[in-house]
């Protein structure tokens, strides 16, 4: 059915004139310029990159606290199993 | 510092060190830029920005609107390198940057049919941009004459078929690459080509160019 296809890129097909129009355009002077201010500007997170930055949260704790929490919560364990038997 | 646009070389094992030796230079540059090294992406401004700038200019017929796309090309591409993944794919990143050029430029013709401008203003936008010097008047003058109906048949023709023209014909890039940009099946891109040419030389007919 696309047996036509097959010769697609033969030099009759091919529209020489439009590769000639590449070298018509020529990019503004300054675009690397301009870009690389707006690249080098600082930015502001979008809502959704800021929900997702990581953040680090320290908590200094002596062994004597470790120690007195894990006995709350086993005791807090115990109150409660027997509580729902 | 500043990078030369590669040329696409003719020897095909040749093109392929070239276009493998560029794409590793390309991903170290994003790496360096993704590590906080803004001043890495500058090369890849210098080497990409005569393609993204021509292949929204061809899609938009406007000067202006061409600017502003392939800036914000690359700032949107900037601001996503460390979502870019290469994966060892040939013109990985200007395969991309296109892709972003491509979309955008068919968001601002959405936008302008949205708000219905007449296409004459198109046509005249493109032709005034093909305006060049000819070294000899007669002789280059129905020259440019002809390069302006084309540039302004080819904005006359559906988004569909003036894309991959664009990246065909006038930027001759692979239709592997055209699949990496506008994510079609290459037998699509193929008829798309077909028909589109056959469309542009029935509307330069039409003008009167031969």
């Amino acid at each position: 059915m696309w047996g036509h296809l097959v010769n697609v890129e033969s030099p009759n097909n091919r529209m020489s004139e439009l590769a000639r129009l590449r070298d018509d355009v020529a990019p503004p002077a300054d675009l690397v310029a301009r870009v690389m201010t707006r690249v080098s500007e600082p930015r502001f997170p979008s809502l959704w990159q800021w929900l997702n930055r990581p953040f680090l949260i320290e908590i200094r704790i002596s062994p004597i606290v470790i120690i007195g929490l894990a006995l709350a919560l086993g005791t807090a364990f115990v109150y409660v199993g027997a509580t729902i038997r | 510092m500043a990078i030369a646009e590669i040329p696409r070389a003719f020897d095909p094992g040749l093109a392929q060190t070239d276009s493998g030796r560029r794409d590793e230079e390309e991903i170290r540059l994003i790496a360096r830029c993704v590590a906080g090294d803004v001043e890495a992406f500058r090369p890849l401004v210098q080497r990409y920005q005569r393609l993204a700038f021509s292949v929204a200019f061809r899609m938009l017929g406007s000067s202006a609107d061409a600017e502003d796309i392939a800036q914000q090309a690359f700032v949107d591409a900037f601001n996503a390198l460390d979502r870019f993944r290469g994966e060892g794919r040939t013109h990985a990143f200007s395969t991309w940057l296109l892709r972003i050029a491509v979309n955008r430029s068919k968001d601002v013709l959405k936008s302008r049919r949205r708000t219905e401008q007449p296409l004459n203003r198109e046509v005249h936008a493109g032709e005034a941009a093909f305006a060049y010097d000819p070294p000899t008047p007669e002789a280059n003058a129905s020259h440019g004459e002809r390069r302006a109906h084309l540039g302004a048949a080819l904005l006359k023709l559906p988004t569909k078929y003036r894309e991959v023209l664009i990246l065909r014909d006038a930027e001759d890039l692979s239709y592997e690459e055209i699949r990496g940009i506008l994510r079609l099946p290459i037998t699509t891109l193929k008829i798309r080509v077909v028909r589109g040419r056959a469309m542009l030389r029935e509307l330069v007919e039409r003008c009167g160019v031969t």
